[in-house]
């Protein structure tokens, strides 16, 4: 009996220290990182069916250290069938026969510092450079498939990493060899073209790559080939010289031959997608605009209506645009670009006449109807409290107000409600302008500075006090201030002169008006106004006049 | 004998817990609810299974997005009639930019498959019960099976006018044993299927329900003859497309509400009127998600300006002369917002607690135009179509500026003109993308060119190459959803859609 306990004893020992040893020496499989994800080299690392030459070369050029610590990136990755069409087109078999600092750069095109998935691939340009230095161009062909820089089509998008994006490509993406000079001299159909260019001297500054810390760094031209010149009457370089150039001398800055050269070159790198963004460019020609507007799939540059006619535009010929090259982007017009000479000419700017506020076609110019604006809703009128609201008011016929079409805007300006409100204006030709401020005398706005495009006009606008009401005309205008009605005995709607504003391009300009000390009392009185003027600095400032019923009495 | 007692004791103690335990501890049945055995056992019990199916179309008891709000997003985001506002979803946004991933919210059909469960359940457990109720009788079963059969049809139609290959699943998951990982079927087959249950709901279907709400809210014979014309329309089975029109037309019991003062009211703001045919029945106990979506500071969709600009017009002579459907109708005018589900007339929003204005599935108008949209195919018979969309265009007011005055024998020129007149008399029904695609697809994708004009005008102007580019080859599927990734990564039997893969 004794002997059987012993023995139980000694087994249950045994099992005991067994079980302890066995497990207890077993290492625990503590997880010591916060999540298994892979970064970027390591990623490519898993599959070397797919990414071993790519590999090697990041690791030969020693890129491979910081592409997979973290950070944001975004690596296009040429499979091993891209590398291997990339070798043969070199009549190299190995990527052990190319120079490692060609390499480098070569995959530095290749690499992003920022996080960009598809999401974000648009006509033009990527949001951020490479690290080459060069922007990407991504696109979808015919066929529906993303192809990148118009030289490689997406395997594999949007492989998720610890430190970034992986978009596999099936070919290497090569940089831009040429300027842009270069690239219009070396292209037949620009002929023409490429002699303007030289004898004005722009060829120059098309052919420098500046380096990567100056502000312009790229440019963009936009070029006539010869058959679309031809279209226009000019058959050769001769031609053109004898329709512009009139001093003699096409590198001075005031001969049109020069100008019409500067006027088709951007002095930032927009592709045709960045075009179609903004509704103006500036140019290298002084103070000279290109504007934009899109019909259907045709952008058109410089459909303007000037004066109540209507200029068709200009089609930029897109399938020849959008030629990157080192120091920028070339693209190609279907017309010809010409830059106009206009003259100053003057600008009511009626603040109702909002695309908004006319497709209300019950309210616009109805008698007696009215309708307020939240912030958002005008895309040409932007203010400081986001919480106030504008209105648009149309007079009934019997009130004793004169607001021409007897239609009036009104807003909050007070420091402490609404500090300041901006309006976009109608195009406007650069020259010298008196700007008038016509409105309806109100309890608010006493103090109230006018700047465009930034810029403060000298006088400080009162929309309160009282017209000095025994003066008219010139002597009125002398105080500045001048009755704009056709009743010239008005003494509540009239303008006041809020400076002369130098207007520097031809383009829609932005005007802003600041209260610049609290006057007033609560927060639904207004300032109401009518329209704003501009008129070139020398024409007559006092006519013609206005009438209730949209009339213009000169 | 003390030990004795100590064992009666024990015993009685033992007894005590035995006697009074059994009852509940080992009792496996739910004591909150009923369970599968102890419910179908009479006919008011399937009608409340039925009735069941209909409350999920209105909101989903597990959260998903409800159905109204999939159908508004499906039919609407792609197409060119919205516009993103402030609160736009970053996955909202790229569908609207041709950018949709596996990965968008937008693709999950988890809300459509819920309701075809629902349905299935019904067809599965239904028949069961003429066993145990002897006043349930074969029509009766039969009629609750074809509103289940024909709710399920829709659901599928949907799904294969939105992904094009589904899996059909046609029985109800009511275990773990019924979960299954099926392959994508054919959308040729998946509609063979959706026309199957239409039939037999045809043949089953009650005329009338005997009051108005239900015949709104319920299946009835006229909803699936307008589901029949719709799907016979996609299939370009125009006959049949026109013969179930016709009954509906014939039957005379639907006409368009007069376009005068009452005509929004009766419509839109109390719904279940005379042109109804099948409208998701919002009320005040179950209010529809669309006023967050439309009305707040933070509204996700706007009205896209070529709405007012191209589809509607806008005289600038005569205020008074406007197509009724457009300002203060589809559109507040004077900030874009869409005003259809949130408004009680002109000027006056709806409460928040009103916020029940119906989701229509089919109105009478769309009988009339589908009708036109059939027949003009069927060539020669444009003239006729044209009457049609004139009955349309009268009772709108529509302006002369949309009137393209098509030749009656030019069959693309009148196909284009009812593509116009559906978009002005549907605008955010959720029906545009769908129209669009209809009439691009048809005959082998002979109008490819309607889809890519309209997404030229649909997608921001740096984006439209691509755009265009992507639904240019439609063998590869760029005009359906991808598969939601949750679904590819739960069941191996699906395959993405070719474009996305």
């Amino acid at each position: 009996m004794r002997k059987h306990i012993l023995f139980i004893v000694v087994i249950c020992i045994s099992i005991t220290v067994s079980i302890f040893t066995l497990t207890g020496c077993r290492k625990q499989a503590l997880e010591y990182t916060t999540t298994s994800d892979v970064n970027i080299v390591d990623y490519l690392r898993r599959y070397p069916e797919l990414y071993s030459e790519y590999v090697k070369v990041l690791d030969r050029t020693n890129i491979s250290p910081f592409l997979n610590a973290y950070g944001a990136y975004t690596c296009f990755a040429p499979t091993n069938d891209a590398f291997k069409l990339y070798l043969q087109s070199l009549g190299k078999t190995s990527t052990d026969e190319l120079d490692t600092a060609a390499l480098s750069n070569l995959c530095r095109l290749h690499l992003i510092v920022d996080t960009i998935s598809t999401g974000s691939f648009t006509d033009g340009k990527l949001p951020s450079p490479t690290m080459y230095g060069q922007y990407l161009i991504t696109g979808v062909n015919d066929n529906g498939a993303t192809i990148i820089n118009r030289q490689a089509l997406m395997v594999q998008p949007n492989i998720l990493t610890g430190n970034g994006y992986i978009h596999a490509i099936d070919h290497v993406l090569q940089p831009a060899t040429l300027t842009i000079a270069k690239a219009i001299e070396g292209n037949s159909r620009y002929t023409i073209f490429t002699q303007v260019l030289k004898a004005t001297g722009f060829y120059d500054s098309l052919n420098i790559v500046n380096n990567v810390d100056t502000t312009r760094r790229f440019l963009t031209c936009i070029a006539e080939s010869d058959s679309i010149l031809k279209t226009i009457g000019i058959n050769s370089y001769a031609d053109i010289v004898a329709k512009y150039n009139k001093t003699g001398n096409p590198k001075n800055p005031t001969d049109s031959l020069y100008l019409y050269a500067a006027y088709h070159i951007l002095p930032a790198l927009k592709y045709v997608a960045d075009i179609v963004s903004s509704p103006s460019h500036l140019t290298l020609a002084p103070q000279s605009v290109i504007t934009v507007s899109l019909s259907g799939q045709t952008v058109l540059l410089n459909e303007v209506t000037f004066r109540g006619v209507l200029e068709s535009g200009i089609p930029i010929n897109r399938p020849n645009s959008d030629n990157s090259c080192t120091n920028g982007v070339l693209h190609d017009l279907s017309g010809g670009l010409v830059l106009k000479v206009r003259q100053p000419y003057r600008v009511d700017f009626d603040l109702g006449d909002q695309p908004e506020i006319k497709k209300l076609t019950a309210i616009y110019r109805r008698a007696g109807k009215s309708q307020s604006f939240a912030y958002g809703q005008l895309k040409d009128v932007t203010w400081q409290r986001e919480a106030s609201t504008v209105s648009y008011y149309v007079d009934a016929a019997t009130t004793s107000n004169h607001y021409w079409w007897d239609d009036g805007f009104s807003f909050n300006l007070r420091t402490s409600v609404n500090n300041w409100i901006e309006f976009k204006t109608p195009l406007i030709v650069k020259g010298r302008y008196k700007v008038w401020m016509n409105f309806r005398r109100s309890n608010m706005g006493q103090y109230t500075q006018v700047s465009v495009d930034g810029v403060a006009l000298p006088r400080i606008c009162d929309f309160f006090s009282n017209i000095t009401t025994s003066i008219t005309g010139a002597a009125l205008e002398a105080t500045g201030y001048k009755r704009y009605t056709v009743n010239q005995t008005q003494n509540n709607n009239f303008a006041v002169l809020a400076g002369i504003v130098d207007i520097t391009t031809t383009d829609r300009h932005s005007i802003r008006l600041t209260s610049i000390r609290d006057q007033g009392t609560g927060t639904a009185n207004s300032v109401t106004f009518d329209f704003i003027q501009f008129i070139p600095e020398g024409d007559n400032q006092l006519r013609p006049l206005y009438g209730r019923d949209g009339s213009i009495v000169p | 004998m003390k030990r004795k007692l100590l064992i009666n004791l024990t015993c009685l103690a033992l007894l005590c817990i035995a006697g009074t335990s059994c009852n509940k501890y080992l009792d496996l049945q739910p004591q909150d609810g009923i369970i599968r055995q102890e419910f179908w056992k009479t006919k008011e019990q399937v009608q409340s299974a039925v009735i069941g199916c209909y409350a999920s179309l209105l909101a989903s008891p597990t959260n998903n997005r409800p159905l109204s709000e999939t159908m508004f997003l499906w039919g609407e985001l792609r197409a060119d009639m919205i516009a993103p506002g402030i609160g736009i979803a970053a996955d909202e946004n790229d569908v609207i930019n041709v950018n949709t991933l596996a990965t968008n919210t937008v693709t999950n059909w988890a809300g459509v498959y819920q309701v075809i469960n629902y349905c299935n359940t019904v067809i599965d457990f239904a028949p069961s019960v003429l066993a145990n109720d002897n006043t349930f009788t074969q029509q009766q079963l039969n009629q609750f099976l074809a509103e289940a059969r024909a709710l399920r049809a829709m659901m599928y139609f949907t799904l294969v006018k939105s992904f094009r290959d589904v899996p059909l699943k046609l029985k109800s998951t009511s275990s773990d044993t019924d979960l299954q990982q099926l392959p994508k079927t054919s959308g040729d087959s998946v509609l063979t299927q959706v026309l199957a249950d239409l039939k037999f709901a045809d043949s089953n279907a009650v005329i009338t329900y005997g009051n108005t709400i239900t015949d709104k809210g319920r299946i009835n014979k006229f909803t699936v003859k307008a589901l029949l014309a719709d799907v016979y329309l996609w299939m370009e089975n125009y006959a049949e497309c026109e013969a179930a029109c016709n009954y509906i037309i014939d039957s005379r019991k639907y006409g368009l509400i007069a376009g005068n003062g009452g005509w929004f009211n009766n419509l839109y703001y109390i719904g279940n009127s005379n042109e109804g045919i099948f409208e998701f029945q919002f009320d005040q106990q179950k209010l529809n998600s669309f006023y967050n979506i439309f009305l707040t500071s933070r509204q996700r969709f706007l009205a896209s300006p070529l709405v007012m600009e191209q589809i509607y017009t806008v005289d600038f002579l005569d205020d008074n002369n406007k197509d009724i459907r457009g300002e203060g109708a589809s559109v507040r005018t004077s900030d874009n917002a869409i005003w259809k589900y949130v408004a009680v007339d002109y000027n006056t929003l709806r409460a928040q607690d009103q916020s029940y204005a119906h989701w229509f599935a089919y109105r009478y108008a769309d009988i009339l135009l589908m009708k036109a949209e059939a027949i003009n195919q069927m060539g020669g018979r444009g003239t006729e179509a044209l009457d049609l969309v004139n009955i349309i265009r009268t009772r709108a007011r529509a302006l002369a500026a949309t009137n393209t005055n098509p030749d009656p024998a030019d069959r693309n020129g009148v196909a284009d003109f009812i593509l116009a007149e559906r978009a002005r008399e549907f605008a955010f029904e959720g029906k545009r993308w769908y129209d669009i695609l209809r009439n691009s697809k048809r005959n082998n994708y002979e109008r490819l060119d309607i889809l890519l004009n309209m997404v030229a005008k649909a997608v921001p102007a740096n984006r439209q190459i691509s755009a265009i580019n992507k639904y240019k080859d439609p063998n590869r599927n760029s005009h359906y959803f991808p598969i939601f990734f949750y679904e590819i990564q739960s069941n191996p039997n699906l395959v993405q859609n070719p474009f996305y893969q």
